[in-house]
């Protein structure tokens, strides 16, 4: 019902005979599976051996959402039932029994990651399999003790590490990866950002890594993160800014077709809120950071003078730079009194006007969004 | 994974109407097939997925309307949500599939919507975001889905909506897009729940269009079709998450439309119907759907007009909801 990259020559030929044939043993085992399993959970049968047939219809379908559901319910009625152990008097065997249970929990939760991991493999885009990973360690958090169910986080780490390996753009990997974070951090009681900072480096050094946006986008969000934490101050910002700015230039040279870099670099150069590396950044610094960046895009449009990317940025950069030159000094402006150097707007303009023709006709796909902005310019 | 073909042109490629129909009107009868049973838990999302081709394609009464009233009525759980298939547990998806299917065919009045929204309303976490379940999976996609069937029943007041858009607002990142939450990178999926839940909550106005849009635009690749994220193929689907968002900020002209018409003809399957991810790939209802909306939104002739917020025949929209 929804098939995604299945060639339909693929499919045409996979209804041999010989397969129709295998396909309706298939059907027959499955149906069977499924109408055994749900005659149980309708009688609301929450063994062991129920637990067992929900694990062989989740492995021949993972997205049957509902027997995950009647899944965790078992679970919860059996392995993960709470224990209470003020019934017991004597207090060994309060100890002992304790144990025991912290014991089985363990296995259990292990069991269901080891259950699930295979699976993963096969369908790395299954919304139902991560969730249900996610459930798990998040019992483990509501059960055991906090140095035990950092352990359960903590080996999931190395797991989504695999994962994003094997598919570094997987959004369900990223995200889960910045789940597993925050509960290892609240565990912990201390940040992990420095450390998911320099994975996200080892990643866009890796082989073909610059072109992953995944990556970038979490770089973004990162750096302002740590920088918060670390109570950074303004010129430390910059310093950090800058930093990044010499990364993504190399990366923009290197390979000025790679759209993922130019989102990061509008990112460093463009973005002011608080979600900013340096949101403070007094406006002479930021006048000067601009003015630089333009230069050297200028030098990169002279090898690449039809490179549509380069473009989009001078026709988005410049006209920022226009309003921030347009704005009051900062209180904090070292060179407040100093005279500004005369621009001439109107010539600016013109150059704008001009690379937006090139655009329309390097990039026509687009060319309603640049005849947008060369009105704007003209009626500025 | 199929290779990119080069771009059609859409001049020499026709919509197959009558083709489409039948593919859709026939899915049901695949009932043998290992396929088929295998995505039960998409069953009711399939007929939404079918229903509204139809009514795009103009052939509303190819699905006769008693048969899905008592399908869409026998999935309806005791709790007010609706599950995928009977027999079935309920989730926030199968629920607003089946709310924007009794609303097409003008059949709200056979359920209580005041059980059904009572329960999607209280999916609303403390946050302003929904869960799909009671399991607490969270998610935009579940936020859209709560405003989407909501404002087809005419209960937003029974949630905070202000709340809900706050969180939306959270998910914004700093290229112009949407995330799943919070932190999430943006991906064109999400951007349409984000801008969907926007515009339903009449809230679009908080944010920029402008990036927004140049990073939907930049979606367009070189053979007309969209893809979901930078540095990814092309996807039928994909491009109509981006095209709806496009056209919910005002920004339609900022593709090549002709491009993507001729992308979404030449993913059709002209001997059995259906529509297909990429050209050549197999078929399906979900792609077949997903493009002729996109084709209508195009303009495409012949094609009833589509809502965008809501995947659904405007006609449809502005009965339900007045405007």
């Amino acid at each position: 019902m929804d098939n995604h990259g299945v060639s339909r020559s693929d499919y045409a030929q996979s209804r041999t005979e010989e397969q129709k044939e295998k396909d309706r043993k298939k059907l027959e085992q499955y149906l069977a599976l499924v109408s055994e399993t749900n005659s149980k959970r309708s009688e609301n049968d929450f063994s062991i051996s129920s637990l067992e047939l929900t694990s062989k219809v989740l492995k021949m379908n993972p997205e049957y959402y509902t027997m995950w559901n009647y899944r965790r319910q078992i679970l919860l009625k059996t392995h993960l039932l709470s224990f209470d152990p003020s019934a017991l008097e004597d207090l060994d065997a309060v100890v002992e029994a304790t144990a025991a249970h912290h014991g089985a929990v363990i296995k259990a939760l292990k069991e269901e990651q080891e259950f699930t991991l295979p699976l993963l493999l096969v369908f790395p885009k299954c919304y139902w399999l991560w969730n249900h990973r996610l459930w798990t360690l998040e019992q483990a958090s509501v059960i055991l003790s906090s140095d035990y169910a950092a352990r359960f986080w903590k080996k999931e780490l190395e797991l989504v590490g695999m994962m994003l390996t094997r598919d570094a753009r997987n959004f369900h990997g990223w995200m889960y990866r910045r789940i597993l974070i925050r509960e290892v951090e609240k565990l912990e009681k201390g940040s992990r950002a420095k450390g998911e900072l320099e994975y996200t480096l080892k990643v866009v050094m890796g082989v073909g890594g610059m072109k992953n946006y995944s990556a970038w986008h979490q770089r973004s969000v990162l750096i302002p993160r740590l920088l918060n934490e670390e109570n950074r101050d303004g010129q430390q910002r910059m310093d950090a800014l800058e930093d990044e700015l010499e990364l993504i230039q190399k990366a923009i040279t290197t390979d000025p077709d790679d759209q993922s870099l130019w989102f990061y670099h509008r990112f460093l150069v463009l973005e002011r809120g608080e979600g900013a590396i340096a949101p403070k950044m007094p406006r002479s610094a930021r006048l000067g950071m601009m003015e630089q960046q333009i230069e050297e895009l200028k030098e990169l449009l002279e090898s690449h003078p039809e490179q549509r990317y380069i473009l989009k940025a001078l026709v988005l950069y410049v006209p920022a730079l226009q309003a921030l030159r347009k704005e009051p000094p900062s209180p904090d402006d070292e060179d407040e009194d100093d005279e500004e150097e005369e621009v001439d707007e109107a010539e600016e303009n013109k150059q704008i006007l001009e690379w937006l023709e090139t655009l329309q006709r390097v990039d026509p796909m687009r060319k309603g969004r640049y005849i947008d902005l060369a009105k704007r310019i003209r009626e500025a | 994974m199929a290779t990119t073909s080069s771009r059609a042109p859409a001049a020499t490629l026709a919509l197959h109407v009558e083709k489409h129909v039948h593919y859709i009107t026939t899915l049901d009868t695949a009932k043998d097939t290992l396929s088929y049973h295998l995505s039960e838990h998409l069953r009711i999302n399939g007929v939404y997925w079918g229903l509204t081709a139809l009514h795009l394609l103009g052939h509303p009464e190819a699905l006769p309307r008693d048969e899905t009233i008592s399908f869409v009525t026998s999935c309806l759980q005791p709790c007010g949500g609706f599950s995928s298939a009977p027999g079935h547990d309920a989730h926030l998806l199968s629920t607003v599939s089946a709310v924007q299917i009794l609303a097409t065919i003008d059949a709200l009045d056979t359920i209580d919507t005041t059980l059904v929204a009572k329960w999607v309303a209280g999916l609303q976490q403390e946050d302003g975001v929904f869960a799909g379940d009671e399991w607490g999976e969270t998610d935009t996609r579940f936020l859209y889905g709560a405003l989407n069937c909501l404002s087809l029943l005419g209960k937003m007041e029974l949630i905070d909506v202000e709340k809900a858009v706050e969180y939306v607002l959270r998910c914004w990142n700093t290229d112009g897009g949407f995330g799943m939450a919070p932190g999430a990178e943006s991906h064109s999926g999400q951007i349409f729940t984000c801008v969907g839940a926007l515009t339903i909550a009449g809230r679009l106005g908080e944010i920029d269009g402008e990036m927004l849009g140049d990073w939907l635009a930049e979606r367009q690749l070189a053979n007309g079709g969209l893809n979901g994220r930078p540095e990814k193929l092309e996807d039928v689907c994909y491009s109509w998450w981006v095209l709806s968002s496009l056209a919910m900020i005002g920004r339609l002209g900022w593709i090549d439309k002709e491009g993507l018409v001729g992308f979404i003809l030449g993913c059709q399957d002209e001997k059995k119907g259906g529509i297909s991810d990429r050209p050549n790939d197999e078929v399906d209802v979900f792609h077949t759907v997903f493009g002729l909306a996109g084709l209508s939104l195009l303009g495409y002739e012949g094609l009833q007009e589509v809502d965008p917020v809501y995947c659904m025949p405007r006609s449809v929209t502005k009965r339900v909801l007045g405007n």
